[in-house]
């Protein structure tokens, strides 16, 4: 299940689902909330076998975080079960400490097996603590892993109420017999282990009452410098006024607006200091992206003594910077201005400024030209830690994508096509050759298939046997009007793929357009052989050899369908069609078809106007004239105005019965 | 090594806080969008593309001749679909009225001021103080209920409540024409009351209230000063930058900026937990991340603060991780580290016993992991672990993490779950299909964990599955001499495969009757109840009642289930009002008050956007 745009074709049924998960799954990009700002939620169980009350808000739980993952553990030792919640919102971790003065008491066992028959650390031992006065114990298991993506503390907590005797506690460890303590009193850390019949008291347990207070959190900014992975393409980027922005070196290209102050001050303090980028070999772009007349861009940049010029961005330029500013990062905004793109002299990708940069660290982060990849990793995170795997190169079709999905498909084109030219964008060979066949698809959508055919040939080149860019190559030819090539193309990819039923579809269609009805006819047959299952197929076949002059074959293969799909009435009904009303006496077999048409009408109880009409025809064709009309006035009315095929047939069906002729299809040999 | 050192350094003092005061991010050169009306759960969002399907499966069908094909859809139709507001449901409209009266009716109330939204023979119980009963007391925390003996108060006779100030939410589940069902809370932060009220309305245009009938009311109380839980974050964190750079930026900050490859989704399911790696008898903490941010362990010092350890303990793993676990893999007395990271699994050994790891036993999974439990499924000595897998494939993980189910309430094409035997040698064996835990193993799986349900001496497992059924593989040990055990799926026969959006999984014996229970976390959507109880539902459904009443259970909420002492269980999740925990993730049973009695935490909410407003 690649999730390659090329993935996604006519948008029918289990297609148009998926089309809809696409399109929820790209929602979660765009910032939205969704069930958000949810308060957490406590139930007390009151003990009395009734409902348990919620008491969320009472307890300080009401938390409206995005909540995840909860952990109990007794941090402060002092009897009662603190915890910690993992948050998706900030703050992304909470302590909790529980606060409970209660004349209850507790107990916190701690269990090590013997390491042979039972694990070490005991897991999925079951305690049982006995108290006085009660005939069920208090049960807990010892869980390494449970709840959600959670794994509680290894110390089993029992709260055992007011006024406590222990009795005893039974440990069922697993693998083992069980064990028994006697003498246990409540309010205590004690270890249990497997063997030893004393149970011994914690090291140090030493309550540390943690200082409550808020969680201060820094602003939220949408402010970042995003360093991506090596290998991202940056475009041709078209100006206003029709020319081709080119990077002979580093390059930084500003994207900025007259309506914005801060603009102003970046554009000011760049003017000052853009000798020192000059100095480090970065070119500057200052990229207008207000949609007016340069002398109106011109003029403003005087009057705040800029002296550097200015280009006029395309509308088309900075959606394709937005599509891949997007294609970088997990969370999609606008691109604002000030934004600021750093490239490579080779049009690589190397900087994402949104917002303000400072010249310094522009000149710094040109050196990311000559990183490699592992090195562009750990500059895109402000964080040291140790990784699993290497980098995974960077695809263009990501920004494609991007571009498809804004119903940009001739931007993604122009993307797609500019960054395959790139160098540094090799990938492997199947990258590549995905990457063409999809260039090849786009620009045949795009109806410009005289542009697809070099891409198809280029990825031919690299997978020779890729049966999508085989059929996408042959449409192409045809579409260019090179029918020769075409089928020579099919023939050939079927001969790699002899049992693949596609490929004698496209040839049938290609046929039918070329008006080469053996061919098509030939396509068709092979399509249905390899498709047994399919019965609409085969009866598409049918048709066609009665309207070839090949009856005997149609009749065969309606008869193959009615064997193999005896539920496919409409088979039945266009064998007896052929039966009743074809030209040649020789193919008709008039009670045969009296008999399959009355059958079929039996099946849908009069219920199916179409084997209503194969009925009819039928009897015309027996001379019982009178009852075909009958049938007939069933569900047609001679008065009524001619709509459709069918309409148009039936009314020249009665008219023929009504001359007490039997009806015959016209067109059959 | 120089190099990285200045970039990073740079790195920082760009995202300086004195540059954020001089940006104008809310430019964008581009012209703005068509603004989604985005005010809608996201269960609406799932049903309604549920419905294309109508519970079937459907056949791909494919034509892809070049001239027939639309290569890429640019998704508006898509959209068209999954926008239940241009959709038009009834019920949905009639709520967002009928919730905006009531909300104004409560805010009379409280205030005290005749009300413009009742009828002049507005009838009521008592609202804000009726007699109640006491139903429980504890460490000053107090229950109690209504008795209902007070009925049919005229407006101006419902008893105020002057001594706090109450905020109220309202949670309407059913709307029909003239009545409404709605869970009202009032709170304020030591007094809560939850109520459950029935509303006749009129049928004049606005429409009023014409009678409120309240069939639960429960009052909440906590004597002062404080609440029974203390948020202590900072004062165990402050001293670590790790805290302060990462851990109190969101996940959204991250998503913002650091490029998706790392490993970085909209759901940001990362957990943690707790063990102690160096062996000085204090549990340390640690913290799975999103990509690009290290997983972090942090020692708990003697005086309760924690020190981040995560470099020198070389766990500080930076990709994509859900989930990891604390357990001595190798009988030698300290606490190894099973890392679920991804589509690996990382099996780290603790070296010294002081919190020091290496790997020492890496490989690749199928599915997208989730929840690691372990348990000596065996009973060989050995702790073996068990890897819940999501989504199917990476693209699949990447391009969306809600991955893509088939079908929707009953989905069957998920990454699968992965037994890994524990061989002694620090190497594990993939022994999920010999123990028969290949059956529905390709669903959802978001969470697991062991128990001797049957109380027969060796553990059994259940298995939490977003979109769809649960498992409940029961453990029938080994079925020849030398044979691993062998597991068998009971969940349908038991009536406990709760079929929902299944997040996470708890025992506990929570009635005390010697006998464990099970409570699962799902999705409450009071949207989702609203409209699967509408006419027009199950006729999109071609009036399909089996498929509507699947849907409508995937709105309801959480599920306990009682065990019976035979074996079996019983769905007790309505009565004991355990079910209404929102778009819930974690939960778990414990007594927080130490009075015997498990009780509930319920962890939950899923996307909240950070700039915008929300529902």
């Amino acid at each position: 299940m690649s999730q390659s745009p090329l993935d996604s074709r006519n948008p029918t049924g289990l297609e148009s689902y998926r089309q809809g998960w696409k399109a929820l799954n790209r929602l979660l990009h765009e910032n939205k909330s969704f069930s958000g700002r949810e308060t957490n939620n406590a139930f007390l169980n009151c003990g009395d076998g009734g409902p348990f009350a919620d008491v969320s808000t009472a307890i300080g739980w009401d938390f409206a975080d995005d909540a995840r993952a909860i952990g109990l553990i007794d941090y402060d030792q002092d009897g009662d079960l603190d915890l910690f919640v993992t948050n998706r919102t900030a703050p992304r971790v909470r302590l909790l400490q529980n606060n409970l003065k209660s004349d209850a008491s507790f107990l916190a066992l701690h269990l090590t097996g013997n390491g042979k028959t039972t694990p070490r650390d005991a897991i999925g031992a079951r305690v049982a603590v006995h108290l006085k006065d009660q005939a069920i114990p208090s049960l807990r298991t010892l869980h390494a892993g449970q709840s959600f993506l959670s794994q509680s503390s290894r110390w089993l907590h029992f709260g055992l109420g007011k006024d406590a005797t222990i009795e005893k506690i039974i440990v069922h460890w697993p693998g083992a017999k069980p064990q028994t303590f006697t003498n246990i009193q409540p309010n205590q850390f004690l270890h249990l282990t497997q063997g030893s019949n004393t149970a011994t008291t914690r090291s140090k347990p030493a309550p540390n009452i943690l200082k409550a207070s808020p969680q201060t959190l820094p602003p939220v900014t949408s402010l970042a410098r995003i360093i991506p992975p090596a290998g991202n393409a940056v475009p041709d980027l078209p100006t206003a006024d029709g020319k081709t922005l080119a990077f002979k070196t580093t390059t930084l290209i500003s994207l900025w607006s007259r309506t914005c102050p801060h603009c102003r001050q970046e554009l000011t303090t760049r003017a000052k200091e853009f000798q020192k980028l000059q100095t480090s070999g970065i070119n500057l772009i200052l990229f207008a992206t207000d949609q007016e007349p340069r002398a109106q861009c011109d003029a403003y940049l005087k009057s705040i003594g800029s002296t550097f010029p200015a280009e006029m961005a395309s509308p088309q330029a900075v959606e394709m910077l937005d599509a891949l500013q997007a294609s970088i990062v997990d969370l999609w905004i606008p691109i604002p201005v000030p934004s600021s793109f750093l490239v490579s002299a080779e049009d690589e990708l190397l900087a994402i400024y949104r917002g303000p940069v400072t010249t310094n660290q522009v000149i710094t982060d040109a050196r990311l030209a000559t990183a490699t990849p592992l090195q562009r990793r750990n500059a895109g995170t402000p964080f040291t830690g140790r990784w699993v795997g290497a980098p995974d190169p960077a695809t263009p079709q990501r920004t494609t994508t991007q571009l498809l999905q804004r119903a940009r498909p001739d931007l993604a084109i122009t993307y797609l096509k500019s960054a395959l030219a790139k160098p540094f964008v090799k990938g492997t060979k199947i990258n590549r050759a995905d990457n063409l066949l999809l260039l090849g698809q786009l620009l045949g959508q795009q109806a410009r298939p005289s542009e697809a055919i070099s891409p198809l040939k280029e990825a031919r080149k690299l997978l020779p046997e890729d049966i999508r860019t085989l059929r996408l190559l042959a449409t192409a030819f045809f579409e260019t009007g090179d029918p020769a090539k075409a089928f020579k193309t099919l023939d050939e990819a079927i001969i790699l793929h002899p049992q693949n039923a596609d490929l004698h579809l496209d040839g049938r269609l290609l046929a039918t357009k070329s008006q080469d009805h053996p061919r098509a006819l030939y396509h068709l047959e092979k399509a249905a052989d390899l498709t047994p299952g399919n019965p609409s197929l085969r009866l598409s076949l049918a048709q066609y050899q009665v309207g070839n002059g090949q009856a005997q074959k149609a009749i065969e293969n309606c008869k193959t369908i009615l064997r193999t799909s005896p539920r496919f009435l409409d088979a039945a009904a266009f064998l007896s069609r052929i039966l009743s009303t074809h030209p040649n006496e020789k193919i008709r077999s008039p009670k045969e078809a009296l008999a399959l048409s009355t059958r079929l009408c039996q099946i849908t109880k009069n219920g199916n106007n179409g084997y209503l009409f194969s009925l009819a025809l039928a009897k015309a064709n027996l001379e019982q004239f009178d009852e075909a009309e009958k049938i007939i006035l069933q569900f047609h009315d001679p008065a009524g105005p001619l709509r459709g095929n069918f309409t148009k047939q039936v009314h020249q069906a009665l008219t023929a019965i009504r001359q007490n002729k039997p009806y015959r299809t016209e067109g059959w040999q | 090594m120089r190099f990285e050192g200045e970039i990073g350094f740079l790195f920082k003092t760009t995202m300086n806080r004195s540059i954020h005061q001089t940006s104008c991010l809310d430019k964008s050169p581009l012209p703005i969008k068509n603004s989604r009306a985005m005010k809608v759960p996201v269960f609406l969002i799932i049903l309604a593309l549920s419905q294309i399907l109508g519970g079937q499966s459907v056949e791909t069908s494919d034509n892809p001749a070049l001239g027939q094909t639309r290569y890429q859809s640019d998704l508006d139709d898509a959209y068209q679909r999954i926008d239940p507001i241009k959709d038009g449901w009834k019920s949905e409209a009639l709520a967002a009225q009928y919730d905006d009266l009531l909300a104004t009716f409560i805010d009379d109330l409280l205030h005290q001021r005749p009300s413009e939204v009742i009828s002049p023979d507005f009838t009521s119980f008592q609202l804000l103080k009726p007699t109640t009963t006491l139903i429980f007391e504890n460490a000053g925390l107090s229950v109690r209920r209504s008795n209902h003996d007070d009925k049919n108060s005229s407006y101006s006779k419902i008893t105020p409540r002057p001594e706090v100030s109450l905020k109220a939410k309202i949670k309407t589940t059913t709307v029909r024409q003239g009545f409404t069902r709605s869970l009202v809370t009032l709170k304020s932060p030591l007094l809560q009351i939850n109520a459950d009220w029935h509303c006749v309305w009129t049928e004049t245009t606005p429409p009023l209230l014409k009678q409120i009938s309240v069939p639960h009311h429960e009052e909440v109380s906590q004597s002062g000063p404080t609440q029974l839980l203390s948020d202590v974050t900072a004062s165990a964190f402050a001293k670590n930058p790790s805290y302060q750079s990462q851990l109190l930026q969101s996940s959204d900050h991250w998503r913002l900026r650091l490029p998706r490859d790392f490993g970085l989704d909209a759901p940001a399911n990362h957990g943690l937990a707790l063990g102690d790696v160096n062996g000085d008898g204090l549990e340390d903490l640690y913290l799975c991340q999103q990509g690009g941010l290290p997983n972090l362990l942090f020692l708990q010092n003697p005086d309760g603060t924690l020190t981040d350890f995560s470099a020198e303990s070389k766990t500080d793993w930076m990709n994509y991780c859900a989930a990891a676990i604390f357990v001595d893999l190798d009988n030698d007395g300290d606490q190894d580290l099973v890392v679920s990271q991804d589509f690996k699994t990382l099996f780290m050994e603790n070296l010294d016993g002081k919190g020091h790891f290496e790997i020492s036993f890496g490989i690749s999974t199928k599915g997208q992991s989730f929840s690691v439990s372990s348990a000596d499924f065996d009973q060989d000595g050995l702790l073996d672990v068990y890897i819940c897998g999501y989504n199917p494939s990476f693209s699949v993980a990447r391009a969306g993490a809600l991955g893509e189910p088939i079908p929707f309430h009953d989905a069957n094409n998920g990454g699968p779950n992965i037994l890994w035997r524990n061989m002694g040698d620090w190497t594990f064996e993939d022994i999920t299909a010999q123990t028969g835990l290949d059956q529905d193993n390709t669903r959802f799986s978001f969470a697991a964990s062991w128990e001797d349900y049957d109380q027969d001496g060796d553990l059994d497992l259940y298995v939490a599955n977003d979109f769809g059924r649960n498992c409940l593989y029961q453990n029938r040990g080994p079925q020849a001499d030398g044979k691993l055990p062998f597991f068998v799926n009971i969940a349908a026969p038991l009536g406990i495969e709760d079929s929902a959006a299944g997040m996470s999984t708890n025992w506990g014996d929570f009635n005390r009757d010697g006998w464990m229970d099970l409570y699962v976390s799902n999705m409450f959507s009071s949207a989702g109840k609203r409209i699967t109880s509408e006419s027009r539902f199950l006729k999109e459904l071609d009036q399909d009642k089996e498929t509507a009443s699947t849907f409508r259970r995937m709105a309801r909420g959480n599920t306990l289930f009682a065990a019976n002492g035979k074996g079996g269980f019983t769905d007790v999740s309505t009565q004991t009002k355990t079910a209404m925990a929102r778009w819930c993730w974690g939960s778990t049973f414990v007594d927080l008050n130490n009075d015997g009695w498990l009780d509930i935490l319920a962890a939950n909410g899923f996307i909240t956007a950070e700039d915008t407003g929300d529902l």
